[in-house]
């Protein structure tokens, strides 16, 4: 009888043990993308009022932390990679199970495609962290059409257990999204440019209409706002139509519809994170702004800051702008630094030789400082011409932006403290901040200096946070 | 239905579970169902083919033990002989039709077209059925173990069903004789703990086998062969040398999953392998590869030919008789005919060269035993019928012969040391950790040849060092096996937008 007792007592150990190790092994093993992504929606959908929804685009084009910081709209954004609409109708049903938002705002892109999802690995990315229930098993007998492939997403363990020589730091330290979701790119990247608007619409329907309407119809029955947009990018004249088709929709059920191919808020030429498909940073904040302005006028949304209830999201913004400072410090490209730059988060005194090769070598500098000053740099063509220095001073608190040109000495009381830029030849150059003794400006005795130097600070503390310079070919400089 | 899909892992433990509830005389019924069930699940349709094989060979030898109870001698000898004859043709019929009917047909256009003559037979293209090999080859020894009296026929004709059909060893083997298993089935041994613990052990090394290292090995072969004109040398030698072990694992590995699944059922199969590469002649290496159907052949066809008993030039011609339909049987090409015909033209040389390799170690003063010596003749054996695998792995013997010489032509070595073989499906990780399971094999089949019996060591342990090892097969297979809808990181290269 105790032989008997000890062998149960062991199976019981080897079944437990088998679990635990499973449990061990599945978490360890999932890359992370949507666990990362949407774990903090997962864990308390109940705080959210706004939820975005769409794929990669929405991903890249709406900051969540931006609007808590500047409305103290609690929102998340559930867009992911690659999303069809029937996979965001279905991303939409599962997350109104555990959160009950006031305003859901949708992507309608890709509206004409009539595949359901883009590929196996882009729906992994999505709908992996999903924790399995009865709706997460409608989605997928809904878009995977054979039974078989549906058990790689009921256990996605048969998907990722050989990844087991790509594991890396970040698959034993998962931290979650700072952004709430949201994706913030880094790249500047000449598109490929918007096509004509079409004179005329070109009406169709696909999958891709048929989920949309299910996505209106399931939100007025739940009595939830919707607001449609169609976010900017070098669309083509097809994709001009699926806007088109999104507006007709919006119409037939009275239901407010934001068409960004026709809004001028982003400029493509600096928004861009790729040629044809994304928003970087920059495109990104100015679309956030706008919605969040546009929200603001139309919606009665809450503004929860200082409630006891979201007391933690104030910790959340200032690892969102860590984060965002860390990615931008780390930056050695002159282009990208600039554009991270173009964020209220951050004030700047931007320094140009005049014998950098700036101004001549790539037109795209001159429209992201342009974009950097938010459109307030109006001496920036006049240093470009004449070939003089340059130096800007740009301070979010006030709104206000200084310049100066060629010998033109500079000082201003900023929101951030003095700044004081002394022009002149050579190492007479130097540039003091907030009543200090340390010249940021590096020129050496032999009058070397660097062709663009930049120093950085905390918008809200007014600390400076990270001082860049590039050399005469835009590299890092380095004595 | 594969041992490695998931469709097995529900269905074997279902079997198991209604087994043991169930009493002791419906097991066979159940068994049997089950095993149908396995079968159909690859095609239902074909399931008739391994009945009429079934019934056949179950009338036959009851026709054939009829025989030796009533009639006279002579007659009695002749009506047995025409018995085995009829039962033998209307089986082989049935696997020629399947099998090779449309490689007779291919080589009669091909000898016609080489003789200039506008006749084109055409091509059935039949789908083949699975294991009709492996069922055919148990039936029809069982219809000459009752023709030899070895056996008395089955009288019931459900548990013969079962043994022409028992899933564990239905579609790869190994090729049971009615002696052991037969008797096995009229009365099942009742499992007992220890059997269901040595038949998970064995199933978790034949998985380890299969989905770890074979598979693995797959990957860089398949990459090397499929293309096999862009590459050279080291990269041909290494696929080559590597194409022996994911063979010897994917095989064995099989077998050992189907002894340890029909050792949980309580029913021991027989060793199909047995450390093959230890061997240090080809002559023992098809006495340690699989064995049974080796045996098949020795029992009823080098045998019954004159085997070595009608002298040296018969036996010879035997032996490539016998080679020759082994590699027949192996598959419908010439390919596979020629790599049959080389193994045994390799034993005739060694058996013709014995003497002189004799005289030789004498003169020179090598001492046979000695382990360097051994290890000498175990490479030389490994090299040669290594060599002969390239004919079973290529498409066809002429791509073999490319592939020989393009082994042996290109002078690359500094691939060993370039990381160059690590773009040729397997990355560096993956193929270090291949590297390491080959070894672990190597060590196993030491262990074999030694007599050292792994599982009863575990079995001495303490149950948590039990579990442990257990628990460590199992991960260690879930993590690092090939299956599932595996994870591919180019596919996942969208997500860097």
């Amino acid at each position: 009888m105790k032989k008997r007792a000890i062998k149960i007592f062991w199976v019981c150990m080897a079944v437990l043990l088998f679990a635990a190790g499973l449990r061990f092994l599945t978490d360890l093993l999932n890359p992370g993308y949507a666990y990362t992504k949407n774990k903090e929606f997962l864990e308390e959908g109940e705080m959210y009022d706004i939820l975005f929804f769409g794929n990669s685009h929405m991903t890249n084009a709406v900051y969540p932390m931006e609007l808590w910081h500047d409305y103290g709209i609690a929102s998340y954004n559930l867009a992911g990679y690659g999303n069809q609409i029937p996979t965001t109708y279905w991303m939409m049903e599962y997350a109104l199970e555990c959160s009950n938002p006031k305003l859901i705002v949708m992507d309608c892109a890709h509206l004409k495609v009539e595949e359901k999802v883009q590929t196996k690995e882009l729906l992994h990315a999505q709908i992996d962290c999903l924790p399995l229930n009865r709706d997460k098993w409608r989605m997928l007998c809904d878009l995977i059409e054979d039974p078989k492939e549906r058990l790689e997403f009921v256990w996605d363990f048969s998907v990722y257990h050989d990844r087991w020589w790509d594991l890396g730091q970040g698959d034993f330290e998962k931290e979650s999204n700072v952004e709430k979701g949201a994706k913030i790119e880094i790249d500047v990247v000449s598109p490929q440019g918007l096509a004509d608007r079409p004179a005329q619409a070109d009406p169709f329907t696909s999958t891709g209409t048929d989920y949309l309407r299910r996505i209106i119809e399931e939100c007025q029955s739940r009595g939830i706002e919707l607001l449609l947009v169609y976010l900017p990018y070098s669309a083509s004249a097809q994709e001009w139509q699926e806007a088109f088709c999104a507006e007709q929709m919006a119409e037939e059920y009275g239901v407010p519809y934001l068409n960004f191919l026709e809004l001028s808020v982003v400029d493509l030429a600096v928004d861009s994170y790729d040629p044809h498909e994304h928003l970087n940073g920059s495109g990104g904040r100015k679309v956030t702004d706008y919605l969040g302005a546009y929200i603001d006028r139309h919606y009665e949304i809450a503004d929860h800051r200082g409630e006891e209830a979201y007391s933690g999201w104030d910790e959340d913004y200032r690892r969102y702008t860590d984060y965002k400072l860390q990615c931008t410090s780390s930056l050695e490209a002159l282009d990208k630094y600039l554009m991270m730059l173009a964020d209220p988060a951050f004030d700047c005194c931007v320094y140009v030789s005049g014998e950098a090769a700036v101004w001549g070598r790539d037109e795209k500098y001159m429209p992201l400082i342009e974009s950097l000053s938010g459109g307030k740099a109006e001496k920036l063509e006049e240093a470009a011409a004449l070939g003089e220095d340059y130096f800007l001073v740009l301070d979010h608190k006030s709104g206000q932006v200084y310049e100066s040109v060629g010998g033109e000495s500079l000082q201003a009381e900023c929101s951030f403290g003095q700044v004081r830029y002394e022009a002149g030849k050579e190492e007479s150059k130097a540039l003091y901040l907030q009543d200090g003794e340390e010249n940021y400006l590096h020129v050496t005795p032999q009058g070397n200096e660097a062709a663009v130097q930049i120093v950085v600070l905390d918008s809200e503390k007014g600390s400076i946070v990270d001082v860049k310079r590039f050399d005469g070919k835009l590299a890092v400089y380095t004595e | 239905m594969l041992f490695n899909s998931l469709h097995f892992l529900i269905f074997f433990p279902v079997v198991v579970g209604i087994y043991y509830l169930i009493p002791q005389k419906i097991r066979t019924y159940w068994l049997l169902a089950a095993s149908y069930y396995f079968y159909m699940c690859w095609n239902a349709k074909y399931v008739v083919l391994l009945l009429f094989s079934t019934i056949v060979t179950y009338v036959s030898g009851l026709w054939i033990e009829r025989c030796v109870d009533g009639a006279q001698e002579e007659r009695r000898r002749r009506r047995k002989k025409l018995c085995v004859a009829v039962c033998f043709l209307l089986n082989l019929s049935i696997l020629f039709l399947f099998k090779y009917l449309d490689f007779g047909i291919e080589s009669l256009n091909a000898v016609l077209s080489h003789l200039h003559i506008a006749l084109h037979a055409p091509e059935f293209d039949l789908l083949l059925p699975v294991g009709i090999s492996f069922y055919t080859f148990q039936a029809l020894g069982y219809t000459m173990d009752v023709y030899r009296g070895e056996i008395r026929a089955e009288k019931n004709f459900f548990r013969y069903a079962l043994f022409v059909s028992f899933f564990p060893q239905l579609v790869a083997g190994p090729i049971e004789r009615s002696k052991n298993l037969l008797c096995q089935l009229d009365r099942p041994a009742k499992p007992t703990p220890d059997s269901l613990r040595d038949g998970c052990l064995l199933m978790l090394w034949g998985y380890f086998l299969k989905v770890v290292l074979a598979d693995r090995i797959a990957v860089f072969v398949d990459a090397v062969y499929g293309d096999f004109e862009t590459y050279t040398g080291v990269y041909l030698i290494v696929a080559t040398v590597l194409f022996a072990v994911q063979i010897y694992c994917d095989f064995s590995g099989y077998s050992v999953i189907a002894m340890g699944t029909a050792k949980i059922l309580g029913i021991r199969l027989m060793e199909n392998f047995d450390a093959p590469y230890l061997s240090t002649s080809v002559a023992e290496f098809w006495r340690r590869w699989h064995i049974s159907l080796s045996g098949w052949f020795r029992d009823y066809l080098y045998i019954p030919l004159g085997g070595n008993r009608k002298g040296r030039l018969r036996k010879y011609g035997n032996l490539l008789i016998t080679f020759g339909v082994s590699g027949l049987w192996h598959g419908a090409d010439w390919s596979y005919v020629i790599w049959g015909l080389l193994n045994g033209v390799y034993q005739i040389i060694g058996d013709v060269l014995s003497p002189v390799k004799k005289k030789a170690a004498a003169f020179l003063g090598i001492k046979e035993d000695s382990l360097s010596h051994r290890g000498i003749r175990m490479v030389a054996t490994f090299f040669l019928v290594d060599l002969a695998w390239v004919f079973f792995r290529a498409d066809s013997a002429l791509h073999a012969l490319r592939i020989i010489k393009r082994m042996f032509t290109a002078d690359n070595h500094w691939v060993w040391f370039d990381g160059s073989l690590y773009q040729c499906g397997l990355n560096q990780k993956n193929f270090t950790l291949m590297i390491w399971g080959i070894l672990l094999l190597f060590a196993a089949d030491i262990c074999k040849y030694k007599h050292i019996r792994i599982r009863e060591i575990v079995a001495k342990q303490d149950y948590w060092a039990q579990l442990l090892t257990v628990m460590a097969a199992v991960f260690g297979i879930l993590l690092l096996g090939m299956w599932g809808a595996g994870y591919d990181a180019a596919n996942f290269i969208y997500f860097q937008f």
